[in-house]
């Protein structure tokens, strides 16, 4: 089904509501592909709207509309992030199109405007190259067949991986799931998860945490009696570090982010994501 | 100011006066698996049996969280604040080392200390 679509940029991948990807990725282009219990699609996003669905259920093609309403009638999916260049988008809607995937909100641009579109991927492009981040973000163009998913050690899709910088001018708040991206890649961190009440919301990486954020809660709730017994001022984050790695558990948002990496793990540069989190000390205040 | 709380004869040996002279420590304790104080220096106003009962419990969560990893040791638990940080080193026999310093301390240069100070005095007396 999505074989001839450009490859893209991988972003990475999660467990979510899909309209919850949706709402953070206003600036966001690109293809999401979606993995669901009776079957798997994709949804190419523009803006942080829908411009063309589809999803294979067993024998069934559903298209445009109704396949996203299939999507989103999941209470959480499987995601994979690609991100797209202006002309990796304007191929895809073209591919989008022919295959009658296109799918139009209400009020939004339709799917075949690519040089409206091209034009502005092209000063989205000149900006990161302003930044001097050309050589990490642009990536080149053409149909291409999607690669599988390949494990993050030693492939060569790593080196591209770690390249991927985010891009530049976006909103925090907006960019805030993609901040996990950022921190899974890099060296030693193996897995990302956004936990609340006992239970994950999303989770990235190539480790399970679903299972540990029990138990990250409970840890998070015996550094909170901390600040019983003494005047802490609000929380930043606790540090569990045994010999195979860490766990880091920090506020983010509301909720809070469990982080899971190995013992060669640079600490420094994980505190640095979480400090670009806006009120990140604030919100978790205990 | 230390307080040795007339620790058993197994108590593990720690300097805590060494430690306690580090930049940016404020207290240090030694925790018995009990959660009570054998030894403390510094921060008189903070109630070190109080604080020892609360962070042995996150030493508690924190080894069930390393047990879940499959590892049964815990190299070190880091919580940090905005006004102060608790760095705490487990010792032998379910002892373990608790540190308060200010949120601004070199945090890799004392656990590097504490680290020292675990190798050549973890040892039970």
């Amino acid at each position: 089904m999505m074989e001839s679509f450009p490859p893209g940029t991988f972003i990475g991948e999660m467990q979510a509501p899909f309209k919850w990807i949706l709402i953070h990725a206003a600036r966001f282009q690109g293809i999401i592909r979606v993995n669901a219990s009776d079957g798997e699609g994709y949804v190419m996003v523009r803006k942080g709207e829908p411009m063309g669905c589809m999803f294979r259920r067993k024998d069934d093609l559903l298209k445009g509309k109704e396949a996203y309403s299939h999507i989103t009638s999941y209470p959480v999916v499987n995601l994979s992030i690609l991100r797209y260049s202006g002309e990796e988008m304007e191929s895809a809607a073209r591919l989008a199109q022919s295959e009658g995937a296109e799918y139009q909100m209400a009020g939004s641009s339709p799917i075949s405007s690519p040089l409206a579109e091209h034009a502005q991927a092209q000063g989205e492009l000149k900006k990161e190259r302003f930044n001097g981040q050309a050589g990490a973000t642009a990536v080149k163009a053409g149909t291409a067949k999607i690669p599988p998913r390949k494990p993050r050690d030693g492939s060569p899709q790593v080196v591209e991986e770690k390249a991927v910088v985010l891009p530049s001018g976006l909103d925090t708040e907006s960019l805030a799931h993609l901040l996990l991206g950022r921190m899974l890649r890099l060296p030693g961190v193996q897995a990302v998860s956004i936990f609340g009440r006992g239970s994950s919301v999303l989770s990235i990486g190539d480790v399970e945490l679903d299972s540990l954020v029990v138990l990250a809660e409970d840890m998070l709730e015996a550094a909170k009696e901390i600040s019983s017994v003494m005047r802490t001022g609000p929380f930043v984050h606790l540090t569990l570090q045994i010999p195979a790695g860490k766990v880091i558990i920090a506020p983010y948002f509301n909720e809070y982010l469990c982080i899971l990496t190995g013992p060669e793990v640079n600490l420094g540069q994980i505190r640095k994501i979480l400090k670009d989190i806006p009120s990140a000390s604030d919100a978790g205040g205990m | 100011m230390s307080t040795d709380r007339g620790a058993p004869e197994r108590t593990p040996k720690v300097d805590l006066k060494r430690i306690f002279s580090l930049d940016g420590v404020r207290m240090s304790l030694v925790i018995d698996p009990e959660g009570e104080v054998q030894e403390e220096m510094g921060a008189e106003n903070i109630d070190g049996d109080q604080l020892a009962a609360v962070v042995s419990f996150v030493m508690a969560e924190s080894r069930a969280m390393a047990t879940r990893l499959g590892d049964d040791q815990i190299s070190m638990v880091f919580v940090e604040f905005r006004d102060i940080a608790l760095l705490s080193l487990p010792l032998e026999e379910g002892y373990f080392l608790l540190l308060l310093t200010d949120p601004s301390a070199n945090v890799g240069q004392i656990s590097y200390e504490l680290k020292k100070s675990q190798e050549s005095a973890g040892a039970l007396q």
